[in-house]
């Protein structure tokens, strides 16, 4: 069986009898020149990569933001002026919440975040459900579980606490 | 060159003698003149990527202007268009211009995708010039997403939201992706910052350079023709030369596109959506530019699971791959000698062209 490895060794002593390889044929010395030009190509690019790389996405990645953090806020209103059905969107620190003051006299908090694709959630009133404009998604406003549309889980809750003299205390879970 | 005298100066032949001599004008034009353009009943489709230059260079022109005026700063951004729309002279004139031009040339595009589609341009040795094409309606889809952001209304920063939204579903590097994207774990300054050197300094090099490529390829190659008019005998086919003849043509149409745009532009100045409310949730009927209303209805189509796996990972793989398919089905039909895939390319493009067109009208109502 002569397979094209054993063809091109017997090319290879018939040029050079003494055995080994002939430094000076030009098939080796460019088969050489080749592979090393290769490798200081290759090597080189990388090496650029590196160099010119490194800084430029160090440059570029954010920094480790310095979110405060807000684990407890005053909710604007009295529950004496949030009656039943009522609802609001609001800053809670640096994320979108939605309280509601659903249909069962409980107050729910959410994170406002669509887990479908990050939009901001809203209560529908009429149709008594949270809804996302962006895709359609539709979740219960006592739960907060996803119940119709893409999104692919619950909100995120948050708590609300009620002082006797009706202040709201919104918190995180 | 001789020297000339008094008696026989002809200031403009010296002129262009000299600068001959130092940049190869005449070779130039030469150059130019090349390029034969077939006349045939077809041969409307070829002004298409004219217009789509015409479109680039208005929003090249525009958007430079705009920069004079626009402050790219979260807090601020809104109030600038707001006064480039209101206070500035002719500022709703500029803005109106590049936003209707984005629009403009990005339908250009897709008309000129199409047309060299089902004219099968895309063929051997015309490879690159297809997929250099491709490249740049990718960029111009790109420029629309990064500039819908910059005025900062509501749907700027929805479709941000989303869009990076989307970007954070990939998987494995998502919401390292998304982070970066964003500058940060929320839509902010530093996100602004990003897509305006983006869209200003970035994409522009990327769309000339790549620009620059796919002209080239094409005055090298000469313009592509439909098979129907390849097979006929070489007697009945008719020519003409790019330079100057179809030149003439093309500056006629883009004066003509040019009256029809600015009529458009000006009777229906684009407006500016009220301003953000990061509180707020996103208004009822929000919806993205015409140009996403296909990949915006395929993301509401899909369920929240589908077996095992989330319907946005399933609506991601399922949007890329087609879309990648535009890359992958002409270089199958390259050749154009293997007849089932010459059909198949075609039934394809006809499936994609009324799948796309379905999605972004149902995407709309």
């Amino acid at each position: 069986m002569t397979t094209e490895q054993d063809s091109s060794k017997t090319n290879e002593s018939q040029n050079n009898p003494q055995g080994g390889y002939d430094l000076d044929s030009p098939e080796v010395s460019f088969g050489r020149r080749a592979f090393f030009g290769g490798i200081l190509a290759v090597g080189g690019g990388l090496w650029a990569l590196l160099v010119a790389g490194t800084p430029i996405l160090s440059f570029l990645w954010p920094k480790k933001s310095e979110v405060v953090t807000v684990t407890e806020m005053t909710f604007e209103k009295n529950l004496k002026d949030f009656p039943i059905g009522e609802s609001k969107n609001f800053m809670f620190g640096s994320i979108p919440a939605l309280l509601i003051h659903d249909t069962n006299g409980k107050l729910s908090v959410f994170n406002a975040k669509c887990s479908h694709l990050g939009c901001t959630v809203g209560y529908q009133k009429d149709k008594d459900v949270i809804y996302c404009a962006c895709h359609g998604g539709t979740y219960d406003p006592n739960t907060g579980k996803n119940i119709a549309g893409p999104p692919p889980a619950p909100l995120k809750p948050l708590v609300a606490d009620v002082a006797a003299d009706g202040t709201i205390t919104i918190k995180i879970a | 060159m001789s020297i000339p005298t008094l008696k026989n100066l002809n200031i403009v032949q010296t002129v262009v003698d000299w600068l001959d001599e130092r940049v190869p004008l005449k070779a130039a034009v030469e150059f130019a003149g090349h390029k034969e353009v077939p006349v045939h009943k077809h041969s409307i489709w070829y002004y298409m990527g004219g217009i789509a230059a015409l479109f680039m260079g208005i929003q090249f022109a525009t958007g430079f202007l705009l920069m004079f005026h626009y402050v790219p700063t979260f807090e601020g951004a809104y109030a600038s268009v707001q006064a480039i729309n209101m206070q500035v002279p002719f500022g709703w004139l500029i803005r109106s211009m590049h936003s209707w031009g984005a629009n403009v040339f990005i339908l250009v595009l897709f008309i000129h995708m199409f047309s060299t589609y089902f004219m099968k341009a895309y063929r051997a040795p015309r490879e690159f010039t297809w997929l250099s094409g491709l490249g740049l309606v990718g960029i111009a889809m790109v420029f629309g997403f990064t500039g819908y952001m910059l005025p900062m209304d509501e749907i700027a920063y929805f479709a941000t939201k989303v869009g990076v939204d989307v970007a954070g579903e990939s998987p494995f590097i998502g919401p390292y992706l998304a982070e970066f994207v964003r500058g940060g774990s929320e839509i902010g300054q530093v996100t602004m910052n990003r897509f305006f050197s983006l869209h200003v300094i970035a994409l522009p090099l990327a769309m000339m350079g790549l620009f620059g490529l796919h002209a080239t390829l094409i005055q090298l190659q000469g313009i592509s023709e439909p098979e129907s008019i390849q097979k006929l005998p070489k007697a009945e086919r008719k020519y003409e030369k790019f330079f100057p003849d179809f030149f003439k043509k093309d500056v006629f149409v883009w004066f003509a596109v040019f009256v029809a745009f600015m009529l458009v532009v000006t009777m229906k100045p684009w407006g500016l959506g009220p301003q953000v409310d990061p509180a707020a949730m996103a208004p009822i009927g929000i919806k993205p530019e015409w140009y996403f209303l296909s990949q915006f209805q395929a993301l509401k189509l899909f369920p929240a699971k589908i077996l095992f796996f989330d319907g946005v990972h399933v609506a991601m793989v399922f949007i890329g791959t087609v879309f990648g398919s535009l890359a992958v089905v002409p270089i199958l039909d390259s050749t154009g000698k293997i007849p089932f895939i010459s059909k198949f390319a075609t039934v394809y493009g006809v499936i994609f062209f009324i799948g796309w067109l379905f999605l972004t009208i149902w995407g709309s109502l």
